[in-house]
């Protein structure tokens, strides 16, 4: 066996060391406003100081039922643009991938358009081009649909395009199972890890949209980030944070499964 | 243990195939006749089109012209999942969520084969393929050659009219794939299935096949059995590929007779005109290390598994194929003579 010299493996720890202290620097920033966040909705008085008056949980239940109406009507919302991912993102990025004509790049580029364009900008260009389907919400659900479906193509595309998902369809094609057959036991087992990212992907960034929302809502539409927008410049601090903190616990535990996939995916690669 | 197949012939009947996008045909006015039971291989460079014919064949891409002939009935009408055609890719394409019976099975799940006869055919097919003890293994845990006989398990499965392997030895290493090349060859020979086997290893195709078929840039360039293309090459390119030869030209001294560097008498494999030049496909097995011979220097030597493979540089720049069993340096003078018991391939004339 090699035994390494031990005055080489000093800088590598010292490199590792800094590494470390990096990441805890940079997991403390993102966790500070948390725990901030945490302790004032769950403070009487925040202006006197953290848990100034006694611990309470009266805001998070006075957030939770302000934002409660607006947080399932998020969650049909996200589900509904889902469903719209599924029977437009998948022939879409199974023709993208399996198929060579002509603009066919060009094609590629254009469903990522969105990505680059501004929310505020998408928003308002709906908002002006049709401004009739703005009081029946379609425009809402057009608007998630156009925002999330590139991340939900962008997803599925290079999987299928995989030469190894190619070649188990077609072997499962020579032996005898026909293409809605191919699709159940073979091509969704092959990419049913990046289609759940994909869905939980699609879903969080739907149920945290503001930007989009913000123009194409209507009273009677309201999603959450909205709702979470009118509490911030009208309550309370102190209630204001229990929504976001309620917020965060639709958000958050998506967000972690997401990180999971990804590392499962990368690790099965 | 025999199985009862009903090998199929099949025919690439003036094949042309171009790829969407692409700006030259893969496959060009191919014409290839496989006969019931044959095992017949594709070898060629990289990008000759040999990975293509097997999709075609296997209904996987649609060629722009030609027909395509199993057991006398056109075939390209029909969509893959009818043709009866087992494929297996070079990347064995095993299902990963499925243990290596259910593999096996999987076609004949998919042929709605009730299960108890499924199994009794999957134990059947593990047995031929000498993987009876792996059935509830999961593929992932398999080694390269365990992985391709899954996969010829799984595509013979379905008893298919023709059986194609795509660069089946390619994945394993170089030690293995000899052992398993033999192995496979009983294999496919025991269960009488009409075979096309792709490779790019001259070795291999020579070793394995009935019948090799040598494609260059889409078109075939000499179809016939091992023995007719080692001895009669129907071009330098084939003599090149499958014998390493080095094409030479020369006068030819008497009817079947050339004479190399002005001195070295050889016999040649074909008739030709006293007087006219030919051009000859000078393989190492032609010649020999002999006091006897002319005279040239090694410009080349290398080892090749207890053989040095050389080349000598004889009068004229000519460069002659030797092979020894002692290491000789680049550079020194030896005689090198023609091996009387070979006739030297002419390539053109």
């Amino acid at each position: 066996m090699n035994r390494q010299d031990p005055k080489k493996l000093i800088p590598k720890d010292q490199i590792r060391g800094i590494g470390r202290l990096f990441a805890w620097a940079c997991a403390t920033m993102c966790l500070t406003p948390l725990i901030l966040v945490f302790a004032v909705s769950t403070t009487q008085v925040w202006q006197r100081g953290p848990w100034a008056g006694g611990f309470t949980l009266k805001y998070l239940v006075q957030g939770w039922n302000t934002i409660s109406p607006y947080a399932w009507f998020s969650i049909k919302l996200a589900f509904l643009v889902l469903i719209l991912n599924f029977i437009i993102g998948i022939p879409t990025s199974w023709v993208l991938a399996r198929h060579r004509f002509p603009l066919r790049n060009f094609l590629f580029s254009l469903t990522n358009v969105p990505i680059a364009v501004p929310g505020i900008a998408m928003g308002l260009a709906l908002i002006i081009t049709y401004p009739l389907l703005r009081r029946n919400g379609f425009l809402l659900v057009a608007g998630h649909l156009l925002y999330t479906l590139p991340y939900f193509i962008s997803s599925l595309t290079p999987q299928l395009s995989e030469s190894s998902v190619q070649d188990v369809e077609w072997v499962a094609a020579t032996l005898g199972a026909n293409f809605p057959r191919r699709l159940i036991y073979v091509i969704y087992p092959k990419i049913r890890t990046s289609l759940l990212a994909a869905t939980i992907m699609v879903v969080t960034l739907s149920m945290g949209e503001f930007n989009v929302s913000f123009f194409l809502f209507n009273p009677q539409n309201k999603p959450l980030p909205v709702e979470l927008y009118s509490a911030y410049i009208t309550g309370r601090i102190e209630v204001a944070a229990a929504i976001t903190l309620c917020f965060l616990c639709f958000v958050v535990p998506a967000a972690i499964l997401l990180e999971r996939l990804g590392g499962a995916k990368v690790g099965n690669a | 243990m025999s199985r009862v197949v009903s090998p199929a012939s099949l025919q690439f009947d003036q094949i042309s195939f171009t790829y969407p996008g692409g700006k030259q045909a893969a496959i060009k006015d191919v014409f290839i006749d496989v006969k019931p039971g044959e095992i017949v291989v594709f070898v060629g460079p990289s990008g000759c089109g040999k990975s293509t014919l097997l999709r075609i064949a296997a209904g996987l891409l649609f060629p722009e012209k030609g027909r395509l002939i199993i057991d006398g009935e056109d075939a390209l009408p029909l969509p893959p999942e009818k043709r009866r055609i087992g494929w297996v890719p070079q990347s064995y394409a095993l299902f990963e969520h499925l243990n290596i019976a259910e593999n096996v099975g999987f076609g004949l799940k998919m042929q709605k084969i009730p299960k108890h006869q499924r199994d009794e055919q999957v134990a059947d097919m593990l047995k031929l393929c000498r993987i009876q003890d792996l059935a509830k293994r999961s593929v992932r845990a398999l080694s390269g050659g365990q992985r391709q006989r899954v996969a010829i398990a799984r595509a013979l499965a379905v008893n298919p009219r023709i059986l194609m392997l795509d660069e089946p030895l390619a994945a394993l290493d170089p030690q293995l794939r000899i052992a398993i090349r033999a192995d496979l060859e009983e294999l496919l020979r025991e269960s009488g299935v009409t075979t096309l086997f792709v490779t790019h290893d001259q070795s291999e195709a020579l070793a394995v096949a009935d019948k090799v078929v040598v494609l260059r840039d889409g078109q075939v360039e000499q179809i016939g059995t091992p023995d007719e293309l080692w001895n009669f090459p129907a071009n330098s390119f084939v003599a090149e590929f499958l014998s390493n030869a080095i094409t030479a030209s020369a006068m030819v001294a008497a009817e079947k007779s050339v004479v190399l560097a002005q001195k070295l008498a050889c016999s040649i494999n074909k008739e030709c005109a006293v007087g006219k030049e030919v051009k000859l496909a000078l393989r190492k097995d032609n010649f020999v290390i002999s006091e006897q011979g002319i005279e040239g220097r090694i410009v080349f030597c290398e080892y090749n598994g207890g053989v040095y493979q050389m080349r000598v540089e004889v009068q004229d720049g000519l460069i002659i194929p030797v092979s020894s069993t002692r290491e000789l340096p680049i550079g020194a003078l030896i005689s090198v003579d023609f091996n009387r018991e070979t006739e030297i391939s002419v390539v053109g004339i």
